[in-house]
């Protein structure tokens, strides 16, 4: 479910303060989901929204550090950590693996909500960036085998007549599939084409030793 | 036919006809004449075909026209000596042909005699030699023949070509000949025309256009029937090239002899014997001249008299084996000194294998020698230095970051084969995890501040062992005031440790108080205890803040939720039992009864406190003065939790005089016996406290380092052996702490 309505995943092993964040939060008009483990979190069926992940240090099954650096490539929410011993080390290594905060317990609720809306910020506009690429991805899926080189040899500044050249066709043949090559990739310019391509990471084309 | 006898006989002869006709038909000319001057009276019919003259022409001396003018004259003369003497003569002649052209003949002639014997007249006949003419001119040598006393006669073509000279001018050889060599020909021909012996000898001679090339002369003498010497041929063979081949190699030779007595070397040869047959002047400046006379026995008398029978065992080995030859041994100087020699023989061989010579090349090696022998001196005695110290050397090369180490070092580490001894990375490697970083930026530290270093740590070696290393070190700087390396020396300390280790393990007691009560210990147990009640307090506070924050929230929500703001409103007092229960649990545990219940004497665990204090306490120099009540009677209780209650007590008193300064720094522990119950006090001459209640809250601390729950816990086993302990302000200066508690009901009187 593709939804813009931001959610907060809340873990941590106790009760007491899985109730009073989820009350917390509610009353400031966010949606909740909470977790007493990391497995629970990560079994979970979650939203496909914006969200924040509050992540008490100390968890049951797994160190909340470790939990961080399993998640770090897995296009997961922006995390706020929160601890009962607020020892520097660990926050020191929360905040350099990209924690948003680092609250040691008890905290008060502005700060926390203030952390919990930057998070979601920013997981919007890393969800937007993804979406364009898997866009532009699809995109360029559409394109044949023939289209994608004629793109690495437009993009790269190759002029239609050494693409040719390069690709044993005529000038004429690759000035069509260029044409396609713009129409497919939804570029109106070729300024457009190339700054596609470099979101894309289109490699250099290796011209032949002629 | 014309005949040369006029007699009617003659003509009418048919024998005397057949013989003349016979006699004309010969390819020869045949002569007769007469004993008196008239000439000649006969010549067959050959001579006037081949002359194209008529007979009438050639009788008497008109033959002698036809003769070559240079041969003329001897001709005559040999023809009138058959007469005169009566005996034979040959010679060679030219005879012109009718169309001009000479040929070459030769005369033979024999004296005519009549019955009595006297001679009168002589017959010849002349037989063409020319093509046996032509063939000496077309000889590859020059080729010379020459009169029985020695005057050219005739020289073949080869020699006019060579020396473009006309026969005339050979005859006087001496302008054609080096003049150098003139005296040496001139007498050599004529010792041999004196005595007939053939000669040779080696002459330039000088070609036509002035070059003189060396011939080689061979003169020998031809004889008629009688042993007469006729002629001398001379026969000149080409040598030049030779000869010159022959002075380069001599040339060469000279050259390659100035070598070798230049070499900077001493160079010999031996004989496939081993007996010296050559030496270059290096050899002679050293041993002295007599050396050149070298026999086998000379040459064993310059090697110094203890090498002398390896060396002559070697050698003899190497010459019956043909295997080449190397010895280090002393050679005596011709002033008697003796040096060091390297010397080495590889045989040389001819194509079949056989051994031709020996060179040998003497070197001098004393000043390496010595040096060597020097510094193998002085490496074993370092050596043996470090074995004795178990002190191992290394050096750490700034510029390429290789580390050198020294044998014991590495026996020390217990290294194994494949290991990187030139890594650092092995060797901080080998160091225990636990000492490692702290090794390593204390090392690298040095390195970068240039001071000297000093650490100490464990080492697991090749073995997997522990060993334990004291190692110091210092900069090394150039010049220029730069660091080049970093050196230093570690020292084995496992045996030290080792039995240290087992002197600890021997007092097992003592060994087992102090993990007990170690100071480390203490703080460790109070430290993980106040973390977990942190936790504990901590988890139900959050709740309850967040709670009331929520609670907050909602109520001032438009509108406002009730429903949930009383929800939030529960849990807040929910939470807050569990933070009250948190805490009333470690009220219980500091009330909890002694584990232990045995009969004690309190001034045993003084003692044993004291004891253990011993070492902090002579490192703190304070007075610690013991006042115990002997016979103070025993307690029950558990003697661990005693021990930490007065540990704790005579610690805050040893920190109470840390500041103390101006005046000697004393702590007393005292027991003794008041109203049936034991008391301990523990008084310092320190600063004093305001308010000595206070000091038993918990958290309470004058110490920048404490948590201040010492005397908390003191507090709680005093009440756990209902007990009491109080502080109370000295008179002049300091504390007193007293703890006061029960006899054991039994020791009462």
């Amino acid at each position: 479910m593709t939804t813009d309505r931001p959610i907060v995943f809340v873990v941590d092993d106790d009760l007491r303060i899985r109730n009073a964040l989820s009350s917390l939060l509610e009353s400031a008009g966010l949606h909740v989901a909470v977790f007493a483990s990391a497995s629970h979190f990560l079994e979970a069926e979650k939203p496909d929204a914006p969200a924040c992940l509050v992540l008490d240090l100390e968890l049951p099954d797994i160190h909340g550090l470790d939990l961080q650096r399993e998640l770090a490539d897995r296009d997961a929410p922006p995390i706020v950590f929160i601890t009962g011993h607020g020892d520097v080390p660990s926050s020191v290594r929360a905040m350099k693996a990209g924690a948003v905060e680092f609250f040691t317990k008890p905290f008060g609720d502005a700060e926390l909500l203030t952390a919990i809306d930057t998070s979601i910020q920013l997981d919007r506009a890393a969800r937007a960036k993804r979406s364009e690429d898997s866009e532009l991805r699809r995109r360029y899926e559409r394109l044949t085998s023939r289209e994608r080189e004629v793109l690495a040899f437009v993009v790269h500044g190759f002029a239609n007549k050494h693409t040719a050249l390069e690709l044993g066709t005529s000038e004429i043949t690759i000035g069509v599939h260029r044409g396609h090559v713009m129409r497919k990739m939804g570029a109106r310019s070729l300024a457009e084409l190339i700054r596609l391509s470099d979101k894309l990471g289109i490699p250099p084309p290796v011209p032949s030793a002629k | 036919m014309q005949t040369l006898d006029h007699t009617p006989e003659a003509e009418q002869d048919p024998l005397a006809h057949n013989l003349r006709a016979l006699v004309d038909s010969l390819p020869l000319f045949i002569w007769t004449g007469r004993a008196d001057t008239s000439g000649l009276d006969f010549v067959t019919r050959p001579f006037l075909d081949y002359t194209g003259l008529e007979l009438a022409q050639v009788l008497g001396w008109g033959w002698t026209e036809t003769i070559h003018p240079d041969d003329r004259e001897r001709l005559i003369e040999s023809a009138t000596s058959i007469v005169t003497h009566g005996r034979s003569a040959e010679t060679e002649m030219r005879v012109r042909r009718f169309d001009g052209i000479y040929r070459w003949f030769l005369f033979r002639g024999v004296p005519r005699r009549d019955v009595s014997g006297a001679v009168v007249g002589w017959c010849g006949a002349n037989t063409d030699i020319e093509s046996q003419r032509r063939s000496f001119d077309c000889l590859p040598g020059m080729v010379c023949m020459n009169t029985p006393d020695g005057q050219i006669e005739h020289v073949n073509e080869t020699t006019t070509r060579y020396t473009g000279c006309t026969l005339e001018e050979i005859r006087n050889w001496p302008i054609t000949v080096h003049p150098d060599d003139v005296p040496t020909v001139a007498s050599r021909k004529a010792h041999s025309m004196a005595t007939g012996e053939p000669f040779d000898v080696d002459v330039r001679v000088r070609r036509a256009d002035g070059v003189f090339r060396w011939f080689h002369c061979l003169g020998m003498p031809f004889r008629d029937s009688d042993g007469h010497i006729i002629r001398w041929y001379d026969l000149l063979t080409d040598i030049d090239d030779r000869k010159r081949a022959e002075e380069a190699l001599r040339a060469r030779e000279r050259e390659y002899r100035e070598i070798i007595d230049s070499l900077p070397g001493l160079v010999a040869v031996w004989n496939p014997d081993g007996e010296t047959e050559f030496v270059n002047s290096r050899v002679v400046d050293y041993f002295g001249a007599k050396v050149k006379q070298l026999g086998q026995s000379q040459r064993d008398e310059v090697i110094h008299p203890h090498d002398q029978p390896r060396v002559t065992a070697r050698l003899t080995e190497a010459i019956a084996t043909g295997e080449a030859f190397a010895s280090e041994h002393r050679l005596r100087r011709r002033d008697g000194a003796y040096r060091w020699f390297e010397v080495r023989a590889v045989p040389d061989r001819d194509r079949e294998g056989r051994i031709i010579r020996w060179p040998v090349l003497l070197t001098d090696v004393d000043d390496r020698r010595r040096a060597e022998d020097e510094r193998q001196r002085s490496e074993s005695f370092l050596l043996e230095v470090q074995r004795l110290s178990r002190t191992g050397g290394f050096r750490f090369d700034i510029a390429t970051g290789k580390v050198e180490s020294s044998t014991e070092i590495e026996r020390a580490y217990i290294v194994q084969p494949g290991d990187d001894l030139s890594s650092p990375e092995f060797w901080f490697g080998r160091i225990h995890p636990d000492d490692r970083a702290r090794v390593q930026s204390t090392f690298e530290r040095c390195v970068r501040l240039r001071t000297d270093y000093r650490a100490d740590y464990r080492v697991i070696r090749g073995d997997g062992t522990i060993g334990y290393q004291h190692a110091v070190g210092r900069p090394v700087l150039n010049a220029a005031g730069e660091l080049v390396e970093f050196i230093g020396a570690s020292m084995d300390m496992t045996d030290q440790w080792v039995a240290a280790q087992e002197l600890a393990r021997a007092s097992q007691t003592v060994n087992d108080m102090q993990r007990k009560l170690s100071r480390a210990a203490q703080i460790a147990t109070v430290g993980e205890l106040a973390a977990a009640i942190a936790h504990e307090v901590n988890q139900p506070l959050a709740a309850v803040v967040a709670n009331g924050h929520a609670c907050l929230r909602w109520l001032s929500s438009a509108p406002p939720n009730i429903e949930k703001a009383v929800e939030a409103a529960e849990r807040i007092v929910k939470d807050g039992k569990d933070a009250g229960e948190v805490v009333r649990r470690v009220r219980a545990l500091f009330k909890r009864a002694p584990i232990e219940d045995v009969t004690l004497n309190i001034n045993d665990v003084i003692r044993d406190v004291l004891r253990l204090l011993e070492a902090d306490v002579t490192k703190r120099r304070v007075a610690v003065a013991t006042i115990l009540e002997p016979d103070l009677p025993a307690i029950r209780g558990d003697r661990v939790q005693l021990q930490q209650l007065l540990w704790n007590l005579t610690v805050n008193a040893l920190d109470a005089v840390a500041t103390v300064s101006g005046r000697a720094k004393h702590v007393s522990v005292q027991s003794r016996q008041v109203d049936g119950q034991a008391v301990i006090d523990v008084t310092d001459n320190g600063i004093g406290m305001s308010s000595p209640e206070a000091i038993f809250e918990p958290f309470f601390t004058t110490k920048g380092d404490g948590m201040g729950m010492g005397l908390t816990i003191c507090r709680s086993i005093a009440a756990a052996h209902k007990g009491r302990l109080s502080a109370a302000r000295n008179p002049d200066c300091g504390t007193t702490f007293s703890f006061t508690m029960p006899l054991a009901p039994d020791a009462l009187p």
